[in-house]
């Protein structure tokens, strides 16, 4: 029952950090950062 | 075939499914690239649609800023799954797993080893990538070197990538040429020694939802489930061990049905 009511609160946490990251643009930063193709992180760049 | 070898396969064909890349090149953008996959998964692969959580999460360090969203998204995966991703999901594991399938003779991995990838974790996707603003793991990845490294040097037509060919590029061939051949002799090499993401969920495994469970009453100690697990994982003797990844090839396999699984 313990472990069960850490899981509930440790998930309302975790979701509430995607939600707080959604809403100051985290997922705008990934999606911009995912778009640019990093040549230098595949070694093609110096 | 296996349903874990089916998902692995279905997943990768997904993680990896921007097909009209391989006849137009260039890579994915759009949307899609809001949302990450649970696994390791390069986003400069032309063929990604999802971005990677662990270059996410090192380009938000090195903006100096708290990942909220990426710690959440691991976070809660984590909590809920433990590991699982790494068995059922990860394009870099499948490739692991079959080349291990290789008939040759077998190692087993110092169990130090396994410790190896929180430091990689904390310091070079952590520290280093806050203190010198670069991706570092990135820069050494080896699933990122094989889906998006290779494929676009091999698909240059100009001439212009490879011109930009240099250390860095080799040192990635190295690193990716002895993960090879290690995965080769031990069971999931890089996952169990090197992988930032299976450090981050392996902490989740002793208390997330799904759980592994071995009745000690039904068990005889025949090792038989420990010799199938593709992490070589002792799982009669620590069901929530960091490296269990929940593929469940060990309940299948166990002759006495001691092993079972669920949200306990």
């Amino acid at each position: 029952m313990k472990r069960m009511i850490l899981i509930v609160i440790l998930l309302v946490i975790f979701i509430a950090g995607i939600i707080y990251g959604g809403k100051v643009g985290d997922f705008t930063e990934t999606e911009t950062v995912g778009s640019v193709m990093c040549l230098s992180c595949m070694g093609l760049q110096q | 075939m296996k349903l874990k070898r089916i998902v692995q396969f279905i997943a990768s064909a997904i993680t990896l499914g921007n097909y009209p890349a391989i006849w137009q090149g260039g890579i994915y953008q759009g949307p899609l690239k809001q949302g990450c996959v649970p696994i390791l998964n390069c986003w400069g692969c032309p063929l990604s649609l999802f971005s990677c959580p662990i270059g996410a999460l090192q380009h938000f360090f090195n903006l100096h800023l708290i990942p909220s969203y990426i710690a959440g998204f691991f976070g809660a995966i984590g909590t809920v799954v433990g590991r699982m991703a790494c068995g059922w999901l990860c394009p870099f594991g499948l490739f692991q797993d079959l080349i291990y399938k290789l008939k040759t003779f077998k190692m087993r991995m110092p169990k130090f080893f396994s410790y190896i990838k929180y430091g990689v974790l904390i310091v070079i996707a952590g520290i280093i990538a806050w203190i010198s603003g670069e991706p570092w793991f990135c820069k050494l990845c080896p699933a990122g070197y094989i889906e998006a490294g290779i494929p676009l040097v091999l698909a240059d037509k100009t001439g212009d990538i490879k011109a930009l060919v240099g250390w860095l590029f080799w040192i990635k061939m190295a690193i990716l040429i002895i993960i090879i051949n290690f995965s080769i002799f031990i069971k999931r090499f890089f996952c169990r020694a090197f992988c930032p993401i299976g450090a981050i969920y392996s902490i989740f495994n002793k208390f997330s939802m799904f759980q592994m469970k071995i009745d000690k009453e039904k068990c005889i100690n025949c090792d038989s489930c420990q010799a199938v697990c593709p992490m070589h994982v002792p799982i009669q003797n620590s069901p929530h061990n960091i490296d269990c990844i929940r593929c469940l090839d060990c309940v299948k396999k166990c002759p006495t049905k001691a092993i079972s699984y669920g949200a306990k």
